[in-house]
């Protein structure tokens, strides 16, 4: 059973969903933002899975960045017991323009404050070694807006009904049984082929 | 081969409590799961006490659909709900155990007199 939970090898074929909650103004967007294909992902920076999709996601922006737009929700899990902190991090070091920096930081060093106890001098370390303004950074980190915008992320997430993270949306469809790069890549030619 | 593992969702309690598949006919699976463990409970000190076979054969067959009915609420969780709850998972490992220490016991002390 626990087999079952870790590799879920054939798990989403076909009961694939819809984004619940289209892309808007609140979502942290880089790339092409006003792009008609626009891939969602939803993450959590304290889990594995994610961390290996990190430099493939940013292979695709470096690719794709001038013709796609690219989103980070936040889905923090519960048995992740950092992530809500660390979604809260990355949304205050973008409050500083710094959330991509942030984010990918984050992933790189995972294994580093995944299960440390002392996490919030960790991630104050990072705002600093970013440039960032510290008081700014801690009194954003616990902002109602900044919780909110966590939380919120969240909720579409459930709403969507996402098995997990990541989770991709192209257009408000979900990608399944995704093994890599090739196979985002070959959905976004597929989407960009479409609107030309 | 095969995707990348996810980081599933194991908190879905709520949405896994919430479902149209957490009760039958307005009872909630809940109680048929306690109906299941006092009845394992019973029959075990029921056969415990007097030893007679058919005893047994009714533990094996509670035990057997406890384990078919976790199979199917993992399924339901994994393909439909798409959420996990934690003590649904725990509850499907144990009864899980429960089924396969019945049946590794039936072979071993059981088996012989059966296939007669």
């Amino acid at each position: 059973m626990i087999a079952l939970l870790i590799s879920n090898q054939s798990g989403n074929s076909g009961v694939a969903g819809d984004l619940a909650v289209p892309v808007g103004l609140a979502d942290r967007i880089r790339g092409k933002a006003d792009s008609k294909v626009i891939l969602v992902e939803y993450s959590d920076f304290q889990c594995p899975a994610c961390r290996f999709w990190h430099p493939i996601l940013e292979g695709l922006y470096q690719d794709y960045g001038d013709r796609v737009g690219f989103v980070l929700r936040h889905f923090p899990l519960s048995q992740h017991k950092n992530a809500q902190l660390m979604a809260q991090g990355s949304e205050a070091a973008g409050q500083q323009g710094k959330f991509w920096e942030m984010s990918s930081l984050l992933f790189e060093k995972q294994k580093d404050w995944e299960s440390a106890s002392n996490v919030r001098d960790i991630l104050t370390g990072y705002a600093v070694s970013l440039g960032l303004n510290k008081e700014k950074f801690l009194a954003d980190m616990d902002s109602s807006e900044i919780k909110d915008k966590v939380n919120n992320d969240s909720r579409s997430g459930s709403l969507s009904k996402i098995p997990g993270t990541p989770t991709f949306f192209l257009n408000g469809k979900e990608l399944t049984n995704l093994r890599g790069y090739e196979d985002i890549k070959a959905a976004l030619d597929a989407a960009l082929s479409n609107i030309k | 081969m095969g995707k990348i593992p996810t980081c599933f969702v194991v908190n879905g309690c709520e949405r896994v409590l919430t479902s149209v598949y957490s009760q039958i006919f307005g009872v909630p699976l809940a109680l048929f799961g306690s109906i299941f463990y006092l009845s394992i409970l019973v029959l075990s000190f029921v056969y415990a006490e007097f030893k007679k076979e058919k005893f047994w054969i009714w533990l094996m067959l509670v035990s057997f659909v406890g384990f078919g009915a976790s199979t199917a609420f993992i399924y339901i969780q994994l393909f439909i709900l798409r959420a996990f709850c934690f003590y649904c998972l725990v509850s499907a490992a144990s009864s899980t155990t429960i089924f396969i220490l019945v049946t590794m016991a039936s072979l071993a002390t059981h088996g012989k007199e059966k296939t007669k």
